[in-house]
Order: C-alpha cells, then sequence, then structure tokens
C-alpha cells in the first residue's frame, strides 16, 4: 500500500516536472522570438536594466540555461515593473478562483433546472435540447457581449464590470455558466437516457414508483459523470475565464497573462502558465483516479 | 432538419464562393453610419464601407484561416504520429506522455502568448492556432494509432513478416488519412470558435480585411448607436457556426 502510494506521488511529481519544463520551454521560445532592440522589447521608458538583459539578443540554449538558473529563485522574482510576482499571482488567482466557483454554482442551477424541466416537461425537451445546443456553440464572448447589454444597459441591474465587490462577478460568472450549464445539461439528459435501460429503473417502475422518485435515483446516479465531467472541464473553464475576465476587466490570471504579454514579462508569463498548467494537471490527476475507481466498481 | 442541414451546407458554399467575386469594400466618408436599407442592405461602417461586403469577406477569412490551421496541425499531427509508429515502444510512449503534459497548458494561453509575440500576420495566426489545437488531435490521432495497430488483419501481416514501413503506409496511414478527413468536419467549428475567441483577444492579421472575430471586437462599441454595426458580425459568426454543426451532424450520421 506505502509502495503504491510511493510509486504514485512519484508518477505525479515526474508529470509535473514534464509540464515545467514544457511551460519553461515554451516561455523562453517566446523570449526567443522577441527580438529587437531592448527600448522596443521593454516599450521605452518601463524599461530596466534587468528586463535589457532579459531580452538581450543571446542563442536560445544561453536563454534557457540563464532561465533555469533563475527557476529557483521564482518567489523572489520581480516583473518588469519591478513589483514582486508571487503576490500578483496570488491576488489573480483569488479572483479566478471566484469567478471559476460562481460560475460552477450557477452552471449547477442551470444545468438541473434545465434537466428538471425536460425530464417533466417532455413535450420541451427537444426544444430545450436545441437551445443548450445553440448555448453550447455560441462563442463565450458573444454570450458575454449580449449579457452586458442586457442587465448593464438595459435593465440597470448589474455592473459592466470590475472586480470590487461581488456583485461585479454576477454578470461574468453568469457568462461562463450558461455555456457550462448547457453542455452539463447535454451530457447529464444523455447519461439519464443510457439509465432508463438499468435494472434498477425498469425494476422501479415495473413497481409503479412515482416520477419523482425514479428522477432522484437517476440523479444520484449521475454524481460521478457530474463530477467527472467539471474535472475535465477545468481547462475550458480557464480558456472561459481568461475571455470573460477580458471582457469585464477583471484582474485574473486571464487578465494578467494579457497583460504580460502586451508588457513581454516573461517571468509573469512562466509563473501564470505554471499555475494554471498545474491547476489542470491536479484536476486531471483526480480525474484519471476517480474514473479509474468508477471503472473497477462497474467491473 | 434534412433541408436546414443542405440549406447550411449551401451557405457554406455560396461564402465560400462570395469570395471570387465579392469586390472590395470600398471608403466612402459621405456615407458613414448609414442604416440598412435599399442602398446598403447592412448599412455601413464608421468609414462608409458596406457592412454587408465585409461580413460576407470577414467570413471568408475566417473560414479560410480556420480551415489553413487544421489541415496544418491533421498533417503535422499525422507525419508524427507515423514517427511514433516507427520508433521503438518506449520512444512512443514517451512521446505520447509529452503529449498528455502539453495537454494541460490550456489551448487558449499557448496561442495567446505565440500570437502576441510574433509580429502580426496571417502566419502568426495560423501558426498559434496549430500549436493551441495540436496536443487535442494529435492525442486522437494517437489513440486511433493504437487502435488501428490491433486490428487482426494488421497483426496477421506482421506475422506473415511484412515490414513495419510496409505495414504503416499500405494498411494503417490509409485508414487514419480517412479518419483525419472526418476529424476535419468535426473539429472545424471548435477551431472556428477558438479563432474568433483569439481574434477577439487582440491575436490579428494585421490586414486591412476584417475577419469576423475582429470585427465584433472593433465594433462592440458602437452596440448602443448603431446596432446594426455590431450585430451583423455577431450574427454571421453564430451563422457560420450553425451550418458548420449541421454538417458536422451530416458527417456524423454518415
Amino acid at each position: 500500500m506505502v509502495m503504491r502510494l510511493l510509486l504514485a506521488s512519484l508518477r505525479a511529481l515526474g508529470g509535473f516536472l514534464t509540464i515545467l519544463v514544457l511551460v519553461t520551454l515554451l516561455t523562453v521560445f517566446l523570449q526567443h522570438l522577441r527580438k529587437g532592440t531592448a527600448e522596443e522589447a521593454l516599450m521605452g521608458q518601463r524599461g530596466t536594466a534587468q528586463g535589457l538583459a532579459l531580452i538581450a539578443q543571446k542563442p536560445f540554449s544561453k536563454k534557457l540555461a540563464d532561465f533555469v538558473a533563475d527557476l529557483p529563485q521564482i518567489f523572489l522574482w520581480k516583473s518588469l515593473r519591478g513589483t514582486p510576482v508571487v503576490p500578483q499571482i496570488r491576488h489573480a488567482f483569488a479572483n479566478t478562483a471566484l469567478l471559476t466557483v460562481l460560475s460552477l454554482a450557477f452552471s449547477v442551477v442551470i444545468g438541473l433546472s434545465l434537466l428538471i424541466a425536460a425530464e417533466f416537461t417532455p413535450r420541451v425537451a427537444p426544444s430545450l435540447e436545441r437551445l443548450a445546443t445553440a448555448i453550447n456553440t455560441t462563442p463565450i464572448f458573444l454570450i458575454g457581449i449580449f449579457l452586458i447589454w442586457l442587465f448593464s444597459f438595459a435593465l440597470h441591474l448589474l455592473p459592466s464590470g470590475g472586480d470590487t465587490s461581488l456583485k461585479s462577478f454576477i454578470l461574468p460568472a453568469l457568462g461562463i455558466a450558461l455555456k457550462f450549464g448547457a453542455r452539463l445539461f447535454l451530457l447529464l439528459s444523455n447519461y439519464m437516457l443510457d439509465l432508463e435501460k438499468q435494472v434498477f429503473v425498469l425494476r422501479a417502475r415495473a413497481y409503479a414508483l412515482g416520477n419523482k422518485r425514479i428522477f432522484l435515483h437517476k440523479l444520484a446516479n449521475c454524481a460521478m459523470p457530474f463530477v467527472i465531467f467539471w474535472l475535465i472541464e477545468t481547462a475550458s473553464l480557464f480558456s472561459g475565464a481568461v475571455i470573460v475576465e477580458s471582457l469585464f476587466s477583471i484582474h485574473g490570471l486571464g487578465t494578467l497573462l494579457l497583460f504580460a504579454l502586451l508588457q513581454y514579462d516573461i517571468r509573469l508569463i512562466f509563473a501564470n502558465l505554471t499555475v494554471i498548467a498545474a491547476i489542470v494537471y491536479l484536476t486531471s490527476l483526480i480525474q484519471a483516479s476517480l474514473a479509474a475507481r468508477e471503472d473497477a466498481l462497474k467491473a | 432538419m434534412r433541408y436546414v442541414r443542405i440549406a447550411s451546407l449551401l451557405l457554406i458554399a455560396l461564402l465560400v464562393a462570395a469570395q471570387f467575386v465579392l469586390p472590395t469594400a470600398e471608403i466612402h466618408l459621405d456615407a458613414a453610419f448609414k442604416n440598412p436599407g435599399a442602398a446598403y442592405l447592412l448599412g455601413t461602417t464608421p468609414l462608409g464601407q458596406s457592412v454587408g461586403t465585409l461580413v460576407v469577406a470577414g467570413a471568408g477569412q475566417t473560414l479560410s484561416l480556420a480551415a489553413s490551421a487544421l489541415v496544418i496541425c491533421l498533417v503535422v499531427s499525422l507525419v508524427l504520429a507515423a514517427a511514433a509508429y516507427m520508433l521503438p515502444g518506449r520512444a512512443a510512449r514517451a512521446y505520447a506522455y509529452i503529449i498528455d503534459a502539453w495537454l494541460t497548458i490550456p489551448g487558449i494561453f499557448i496561442a495567446l502568448s505565440i500570437g502576441y509575440f510574433l509580429p502580426q500576420g496571417f502566419l502568426s495566426v495560423i501558426t498559434a492556432l496549430v500549436l493551441s489545437e495540436f496536443a487535442a488531435l494529435q492525442k486522437f490521432i494517437l489513440q486511433r494509432l493504437q487502435n488501428v495497430a490491433r486490428n487482426d488483419y494488421i497483426t496477421m501481416a506482421q506475422v506473415m513478416g511484412a515490414r513495419r514501413k510496409h505495414v504503416f503506409s499500405w494498411h494503417v496511414f490509409p485508414q487514419l488519412a480517412r479518419e483525419s478527413s472526418y476529424l476535419f468536419v468535426l473539429t472545424l467549428p471548435s477551431i472556428v470558435l477558438s479563432l474568433a475567441s483569439l481574434e477577439f483577444l487582440g491575436v490579428q492579421t494585421g490586414s486591412s480585411q476584417l475577419s469576423l472575430g475582429m470585427q465584433i471586437a472593433v465594433y462592440k462599441d458602437y452596440i448602443l448607436l448603431y446596432p446594426h454595426l455590431s450585430l451583423a458580425p455577431v450574427l454571421t459568426l453564430m451563422l457560420v457556426l450553425f451550418a458548420l454543426n449541421e454538417a458536422v451532424k451530416l458527417v456524423k450520421r454518415s
């Protein structure tokens, strides 16, 4: 048991190190792409000696070696503007995490409401499925623009941007949640259809159990696919967050990456990409172990 | 539903054909901000260009950019899958492991990073798209390669002494190539979606002709004063996505 745990931890650590190598290569490659004068790279007067040294014309291997040598100091890194990197990432992460948690909550409400409506009024189920497919294929920034127009400009109910209060997060979270709620509904309704053929549902129907009871039993069986769905969708959730954050001016990880890219701030880009990749990797590990457990139970 | 699907395919064909006969949207400053009407079906831009002409040209550009990126991505994935098939088992597994690790970095973050660092241009946008979608497509093709390689007739060919190169080029590759053509249709809508999001976030071609994502980003500020200006590219993009999804359903059914 201890040996197996140790092996699993080593495998996870190996995976994380591979990701770190990939992010390092990507970052140094970006640094290598950005050639030209230091003034151009550092955007005029905001340049510092440290930034100048970072972007100086060196071969790729030298830049890679310098970057790797600098890695142990990561917690002391400063961005090109001279501000420490870690607090910036921490602040951005807190905003993105809040946005993600709110989106998750909203999408569960949207997905389950659609599911209940489809289950108890079968007449509207095809229309709901078509609506969910349409929302799922709509770009997230279009949903965001529509929500800003409706709730901020037309109804004056919610602010169109910012991250100072919880109220400012409602519209962006709703923007992400509409898409993921629709996706969740499509997934669960398909899974529920499969469950209809299961023995426990057929037996419940034979014993004349009410539709409500049967629905609750089916819903309980959807718990695992639901959790796995969310873990798989983490990467998409972050992709959605980067678009929504820039549209609603939220200082999250996505906006921070855009800002770092505009400034050509290599250290900030690296830290940002590493944090995001680590979160996605962690969720993929949990998802893999849950899926393996589910398969073992089915077997 | 069948007619909707046929109409969707016709729409895509028309959009492609229109690119060859479409006049350039000329600037007429005296006709700026015209509302939709007989002279200009969808109104005009702040520079007096016809919005109708711009959105049709933009849709064509979006489709061609997405299709080019997808073709390059599929060709590269197929070539590397072939290399992985020829490699010894351990090296092939290491390659698959790297692809899995690559998948943990969300595609849009890779695309944004590449897109911002390369100079504006068609090649930059295509490179950004290819790098962001490559890992997912490569993973799918590697999985298919594994399944195809396990087929009885392929095992039989190997047992009978056929060389690995021969087996790949005569038995495995044709199957993978056929599946890649299906994959092209299945993935195109999501690539168009990614491209539009990237353009909206500022990764641009730098061309004077704006594709749909760029038009949405540029004209979104006019939504209250001149809604037709903002809505035309939005509705065109949604129509293109709808048509592509209907094409996907046709392929899935076939």
